[in-house]
């Protein structure tokens, strides 16, 4: 759950609307071209996470 | 109980301003449109809102139990609540379209379900009509 609420940071730290980890993106396996992907940091994670950019 | 779960949530950027504009009245039928259209949408896809904050919310799916397409499903209502969520702001006052954006972040992966509240059921979503 912290992940996704950090992704709203991300999104402005980015300035983007839609953002999905890729973990979620690649779960779904959407019938939709691959959206942009970036890895990023997530404050509070020591790793970092590999985001798609949907909008 | 740890499963895997798809944690969406979604916030109105720039709403404190608006609120200052509209004032509490016009704020609050705002803020009842924005979490009936969240409900709807998110409920097309058998998704749950665990809370509204505010300008804000956190969905869950996979519970009451996972489904095989829970990511599939949440991916889905995430594109569509953009879209839905982005023409209702074009159709509000000036004072508020003009400020008012919408983020969404959505995340798949193991989470610990745990019941703190009444259970999660179709009925329990929406209070009882008298």
């Amino acid at each position: 759950m912290n992940v996704a609420s950090r992704l709203l940071e991300v999104g402005k730290q980015q300035k983007c609307s839609v953002i999905v980890s890729d973990d979620l993106f690649a779960a779904a396996d959407p019938p939709v071209p691959a959206a942009a992907s970036l890895e990023v940091a997530i404050r509070g994670r020591a790793q970092t996470l590999r985001i798609r950019i949907m909008a | 109980m740890r499963q895997d779960l798809a944690i969406v949530f979604l916030d109105l950027s720039g709403f404190t301003g608006v609120t200052e504009a509209l004032g509490p009245e016009r704020t609050r039928d705002m803020l009842a449109e924005f979490q009936a259209l969240v409900e709807r949408e998110v409920a097309a896809d058998d998704g749950y809102v665990v809370s509204f904050m505010g300008d804000g919310a956190m969905i869950a799916f996979g519970l009451p139990a996972p489904r095989p397409d829970d990511a599939a499903r949440a991916l889905r209502a995430v594109m569509r609540l953009h879209a839905c969520l982005t023409a209702w702001i074009a159709g509000l006052p000036t004072l508020a379209k003009d400020r008012l954006s919408i983020r969404i972040g959505g995340h798949f992966g193991p989470a610990v379900a745990s019941r703190l509240g009444p259970p999660i059921t179709s009925t329990s979503r929406r209070p009882a009509t008298p």
